[in-house]
């Protein structure tokens, strides 16, 4: 061992909290308390515990520190939140009642998400340099930038609406292409042609769903094969509806026929129209939505995200780099010490980098190396500080 | 029969182990706070299975792993909250446990740098280099492959890097 492991040994075997035998029995009393309350949840069922953890990933820059112990799945239960928005700017939807997704590993290289029961689509936004994966008790699920949906009721299913991922079952690998689908029955593996939307995603009625969006008509979805209810000629579906449940492209055309119904006038529904937009092969139009949220919305607590997001969207799918880094500066100076500033910094830098604008790269390193001497860029922007 | 190999009931399973569970949650958490908690937790798990244990004399390697587990689940909302903005850093207050000055900053600069690190890797980290582990014993602990353990004793020594070179 190197002299400084064996320093930092030394140092770390001193940490040990002083126990003393009356703090023993204090935990030893607080242990059975516990044990007691937890034996009478058991009985009681466990039904109330999921609902609240819903807001967690949902409302994933929520500032409530009280709330910081509580479990860190997503749940989707009582709550009406069903879009995870992910600081990368993909997006998981929860699909149906009682879907459980923890998220495994967050890093510069890879997010990992445990889907521990129900179904949920994934949108991902194209990252060649972070590994998005999908696990559920017998399949792992890697992409690079698509649209797909896992699904863990029953049988395990991967559906692929855009784009390509891997799937591994077991030892094997499976690649899927949009428009297959995946499903593990038992020990045996099938690949096939995606059979369409689930069925309930259609509405036989005819009514309005209950949202208190106003309605349009849209076309029916494709049927499953063999079934014998009578053909949906036409579904009454809104766009929040629709993005609801994932199916961003619908949900545009949905947002577009709504047109002179008025302006979307809360942050929460600009952020999702911005993601349909988005999601749907229109930045420019989330742009604009994120734009307007950031005008009429710029004190509540989502701001950052809308600002976040705009600049990301600047950044890489507009390709306009100063647009980028002024919102990128709008992000950071909304919740300076919030969990988004460092990242909005480090793209802020990169930004005025790209836009040619070298001094003021160089000043917003300065600047980060003030704040995070630490941080995850940290020696890289050393470099570019100490360049001249 | 050793003291240890004897069959114990749960409370004294509990008094014989608080210290050490106690001394692995702040290693691996580094923070004073979340020690009761985090000692809760894992004798929780630990009573579930405590009455299957068949060996009395493998009870405490098996409490270290169950530990070594809620470390990292622990760890992993910790970043999780941290990334949804809800955990702030409370920096370990090293100096009722330092020797020396030398000391209280080196455990400073090194948890600080922990914070930054993915779930297993500090956990890895700390396993390797404090407890002073054998990477195979890590690999029993953890329940990793002995490759994985590599890999993410690697990623730690690479995000400590700093820390290590000064």
């Amino acid at each position: 061992m190197s002299e400084p492991l064996r320093r930092i040994q030394e140092a770390g075997r001193l940490l040990a909290p002083p126990v003393e035998p009356a703090d023993t029995e204090r935990a030893l009393a607080r242990f059975w308390a516990l044990e007691e309350r937890r034996r009478q949840r058991r009985v009681i069922g466990t039904s109330a515990a999921v609902g609240l953890s819903m807001v967690f990933g949902a409302l994933w820059l929520a500032s409530q520190p009280e709330e910081a112990a509580a479990p860190v799945q997503v749940t989707k239960a009582e709550s009406d939140e069903r879009v995870i928005r992910f600081a990368d700017g993909s997006v998981a939807v929860l699909l149906s009642e009682g879907t459980v997704l923890r998220v495994e590993e967050s890093t510069e290289a890879l997010m990992e998400i445990a889907l521990q029961t129900g179904r949920a689509r994934f949108d991902v936004a194209p990252n060649p340099n972070r590994l998005f994966r999908v696990v559920t008790e017998g399949l792992r699920v890697e992409v690079l930038g698509t649209s797909f949906t896992v699904s863990d009721e029953g049988s395990e299913q991967v559906s692929v609406h855009r784009g390509r991922v891997a799937v591994f079952a077991g030892e094997n690998r499976h690649e899927l292409a949009a428009g297959m689908t995946f499903a593990l029955e038992g020990e045996r593996a099938i690949v096939a042609p995606d059979p369409g939307e689930p069925e309930e995603e259609v509405r036989e009625d005819g009514e309005e769903p209950p949202t208190e969006e106003p309605a349009v008509r849209r076309s029916a979805k494709k049927k499953k094969p063999g079934s014998k209810k009578p053909r949906a000629e036409r579904v009454v579906s809104s766009w929040r509806h629709l993005a609801e449940k994932g199916l961003f492209a619908e949900a545009y055309e949905a947002l577009e026929d709504q047109g002179g119904e008025g302006p979307i006038a809360d942050l929460r529904g600009l952020l999702l129209a911005a993601d349909v937009a988005r999601l749907s092969g229109h930045p420019a139009e989330a742009a604009g939505y994120l734009e307007t949220a950031l005008r009429d919305h710029r004190g509540e607590g989502q701001a950052v995200l809308a600002a976040f997001t705009l600049g990301r969207i600047y950044e890489r799918e507009l390709g306009k780099p100063e647009r980028a880094a002024e919102a990128f500066a709008v992000a950071r100076s909304l919740e300076p010490g919030g969990s988004l500033a460092e990242d909005a910094l480090a793209h802020e830098i990169d930004c005025w980098s790209k836009a040619g604008q070298h001094p003021k790269a160089k000043a917003r390193a300065q600047l980060y190396l003030e704040l995070h001497p630490d941080g995850r860029r940290a020696a890289r922007l050393r470099g570019m500080v100490q360049e001249r | 029969m050793r003291p240890e190999e004897a069959p114990l009931g749960f409370d004294d399973f509990f008094r014989r182990y608080h210290r050490l569970v106690a001394a692995i949650g702040l290693r691996m958490l580094g923070r004073p706070s979340d020690v009761d908690d985090f000692v809760q937790d894992v004798f929780l798990e630990a009573h579930r299975g405590y009455a299957k244990i068949r060996e009395p004399g493998a009870a405490k390697g098996w409490l270290r792993a169950i530990a070594v587990r809620v470390a990292i689940r622990r760890l992993r909302r910790r970043r999780l909250a941290a990334a949804l903005g809800l955990d702030r850093p409370d920096p370990l207050e090293t100096s009722p446990y330092a020797a020396n000055q030398e000391q209280v900053v080196l455990l400073q600069q090194i948890y600080r740098a922990l914070e930054h690190l993915p779930a297993k890797a500090r956990v890895v980290w700390v396993l390797r280099v404090i407890e002073g582990e054998k990477l195979e014993d890590i690999a029993t602990i953890t329940g990793m492959g002995l490759s994985s353990v590599k890999r993410q004793l690697n990623t730690a020594t690479e995000g400590l890097e700093g820390v290590l070179r000064e």
